[in-house]
């Protein structure tokens, strides 16, 4: 893979995880805040939602207190029987009702029987000291507010429309009243209450005022952000709280683990809530009446949507922010990467075009710090193999030229050598053929001083002889176009025999038994000329070193499944030292026995080479004194 | 009666040996140096026997080879006995065998320079016997 790939695939990977963790990180902080922050503001919202729900009171309260030192109504209370005063009051304290948005206000006496009723249809007379408010003035000469629950048969006699009321809101036949009491006095004495209270089953007004008092009346699509609701028990009797059919959801129940906790144990309730078709961040707390009773729950409840809404906002905002700054991070990472890969490409792309061959491949820009460093020593390794390189190549060239000049030389000797020898044997061809034309008696009788002194004469012309022959051999075999020609060939008949009959008559001569141990029919694969020139060789050199008188032996054995052809003589042998300069060019073994013995120093080279081209191998073996005998097998 | 020998060498020297060798020992010689004359002699004095070297040098003509091929065909001549007498056989690069042959060196015999008198005779006696048995 390649390296900007490996960075760039890190990179991203590194980077997503870090978006990742840093998303999940800041969706669980933003969660926890929303939630948090919104159940902070359900519970702020209940707060004022209760002081709402109390202003209403002390407003009645504050009213109250203020006309029960009214001294028409004194008047009537000291004289509840006279019709004039009974009228005048019911007619002003009726419209005072009305004026104040009282359902109820009513005149006690101090025994608790209800004096005047400023609602239609007046009813009065009947003992009202059980009701909780007059119970408590009653009781302990003191005003009191709050809320209280009045039965059914209580509430028709304070009229049939606010049972009617009630029960077509909620279908409770009793109802919810928040309002108050105050004793009315006279020197210290009470002469009377005075009492007034607002029904709340069904009362939109009322609750509207309450949640206004929450949430100023926020929609959030097309549902109130804040709602408020007052529970009778566990029923609704008042709320904002839209039901599933169109209308307010009052009349409903509260579901049964909320009306549990806060209507039996008497504790607040808070948390997320279902409430009829959508979830709120909701907070219940009871109702209770003066004596401490619980008699139903003010609820709130935010929306919940909204704050998810705000929370997904959040949520998404961020993540965005964070996906964007990574992907700008990379970018930039991979720009930088890039700009800090370049040198390595261009490091790499050089290597490839050196290797190639080009040789004036180098990193022609420039670059900073450990990058700059090592392409300059990448370019002064390349300026050093170029540098070499054509040193080398300089000298390859003088070698070869050299070389060919040398070969050249070696040509031009060998060419030369031939042709001086064949120059120098039509002269010696006469001159043998004249010598013993002369010598042999052809021309008349010699004595014997005479053909001593033609015998030294005819020994140094076959000295000339061998010379020539050995030279000439051995230009032919040293021009490298030398092509062998092997063939089929009786040993004996075409090589050996005419051998010895060159040197028939020096055998002879030196009384020397020879013994030709090869077959007739012996058959070689092998250049007979070639074949000639190594049986020449070997018995020149048997004959000629050979012991007066002593054996010369022609073998042919097998060792180690190959024919080896051998040739024996008797004499003073060869030195163990000096064999490995026997078939050296020109090597010439002297020895106090041979002196006088001349010899080219050509011929066993010559016959190596021989022995060599047909792939085969010719050595010696020897014990000084005695014998020597060399040895050549042919591939 | 006296038999003759054509010599066809282009070494005075030689020739001359050969001369005094032959004509000491009974032989007639017929002697030529130049090897454009070797058939048209052959065909004039029509010897027994022809001894034959190979490298003419310095003239222009055919070499010895050629000249054998040609005395082979001719139908008068091709009976008279050829013996190459040259020293060209150790020099050429013979990657071909240089032996007497049918069609390519059609002679009786084939000696190598330098020769001895015994065996050049020994040669010669050889051939003009068969030839005067056959």
């Amino acid at each position: 893979m390649r390296l900007l790939t490996k960075f760039i695939l890190t990179t991203v990977a590194i980077f997503l995880m870090l978006a990742i963790t840093l998303s999940t990180v800041s969706t669980l902080w933003i969660n926890k805040n929303t939630i948090n922050d919104a159940q902070h503001r359900v519970e702020v919202a209940i707060r004022w939602a209760r002081e709402a729900f109390n202003q209403k009171n002390r407003d009645a309260h504050q009213v109250l207190a203020v006309v029960a030192q009214n001294e028409l109504l004194r008047d009537f209370l000291d004289n509840p029987r006279d019709p004039k005063l009974a009228a005048a009051v019911q007619e002003k304290f009726n419209n005072f009702r009305l004026q104040h948005h009282m359902d109820l206000l009513n005149i006690v006496s101090a025994d608790g029987t209800v004096l005047l009723r400023t609602r239609p249809p007046f009813n009065r007379g009947d003992d009202i000291s059980d009701n909780p408010f007059i119970r408590h003035v009653l009781l302990n000469g003191k005003s009191i507010e709050g809320t209280i629950v009045i039965a059914r048969s209580a509430l028709i006699r304070e009229g049939e429309s606010l049972l009617e009321r009630a029960v077509d809101a909620t279908g409770e036949p009793n109802g919810m009243f928040t309002g108050t009491a105050v004793p009315v006095m006279r020197g210290g004495k009470l002469i009377g209450i005075i009492s007034s209270g607002i029904l709340i089953n069904g009362n939109n007004d009322f609750i509207d005022t309450v949640r206004d008092a929450v949430s100023y009346g926020d929609y959030y699509k097309g549902r109130s952000v804040g709602t408020a609701t007052i529970f009778m028990g566990d029923k609704r009797i008042a709320t904002n709280v839209v039901g599933n059919k169109a209308g307010r959801a009052t009349g409903t129940s509260a579901a049964a683990d909320v009306a549990d906790m806060v209507l039996l144990h008497g504790e607040a309730w808070s948390g997320r809530a279902w409430v009829v078709d959508a979830w709120y961040l909701s907070y219940y707390e009871p109702l209770r009446d003066p004596d401490n009773n619980i008699i139903g729950m003010l609820y709130v409840g935010e929306l919940e949507q909204k704050y998810r809404d705000i929370r997904f906002k959040a949520v998404a905002s961020v993540v965005s922010v964070i996906f964007v700054a990574m992907i700008l991070s990379i970018v930039v990472f991979i720009l930088i990467a890039r700009s800090i890969l370049e040198p390595v490409r261009k490091l790499r792309d050089a290597t490839a075009r050196l290797i190639k061959g080009e040789r004036s491949a180098r990193v022609t820009e420039s670059f900073g710090g450990e990058m700059g460093d090592l392409t300059r020593s990448f370019n002064n390794m390349a300026d050093d193999i170029e540098r070499h390189t054509a040193e080398i190549e300089r000298k390859q060239r003088e070698l070869a030229a050299l070389n060919s000049e040398l070969e050249m030389t070696n040509r031009n000797y060998i060419d030369m050598l031939g042709f001086i020898s064949h120059e120098l044997k039509n002269p010696l061809a006469s001159a043998v053929l004249s010598l013993h034309t002369v010598k042999d008696g052809y021309l008349g009788e010699l004595n014997d001083k005479q053909k001593k002194g033609l015998d030294n004469v005819a020994e140094s012309l076959d000295y000339f002889k061998e010379l020539i022959r050995s030279y000439l051999d051995l230009s032919k075999l040293e021009k490298g176009d030398y092509v062998i020609n092997r063939r089929n060939t009786a040993l004996k008949s075409a090589v050996i025999d005419p051998a010895i009959n060159g040197l028939a008559e020096e055998i002879r001569r030196h009384h020397m038994t020879l013994d030709i141990g090869v077959h007739d029919d012996t058959m070689v694969d092998a250049d007979p000329d070639l074949l000639r020139i190594v049986y020449d060789n070997l018995l020149g050199n048997a004959v000629k070193y050979g012991r007066e008188g002593g054996a010369i032996r022609l073998r042919e054995k097998v060792r180690d499944g190959r024919r080896v052809f051998s040739v024996y003589n008797e004499g003073t042998g060869i030195p163990r030292e000096k064999m490995d300069l026997l078939f050296k060019k020109f090597s010439r073994i002297y020895s106090p026995e041979n002196a006088g013995k001349r010899g080219s120093g050509l011929g066993l080279y010559a016959c190596r080479e021989i022995v060599r081209k047909h792939g085969g191998e010719i050595w010696a073996e020897s014990e000084p004194g005695k014998w020597v005998e060399f040895s050549f097998e042919i591939g | 009666m006296q038999r003759k020998i054509l010599i066809a060498d282009d070494d005075v020297q030689m020739v001359s040996a050969l001369r005094t060798l032959l004509e000491n020992v009974g032989f007639t010689v017929a002697v030529t140096h130049r090897s454009k004359e070797v058939v048209e002699l052959t065909r004039r004095e029509r010897p027994d026997l022809i001894l034959l070297d190979v490298l003419f040098a310095g003239m222009p003509g055919p070499d010895g080879f050629e000249i054998s091929r040609k005395l082979a065909k001719d139908a008068e001549l091709r009976t008279t006995p050829v013996i190459i007498l040259s020293g060209v056989k150790r020099v050429i690069a013979s990657d071909f065998p240089v032996e007497p042959d049918e069609e390519w060196l059609p002679v009786a015999a084939f000696l190598d320079k330098p020769v001895r008198p015994d065996q050049l005779l020994k040669e010669i006696e050889r051939l003009l016997s068969d030839r005067s048995h056959s």
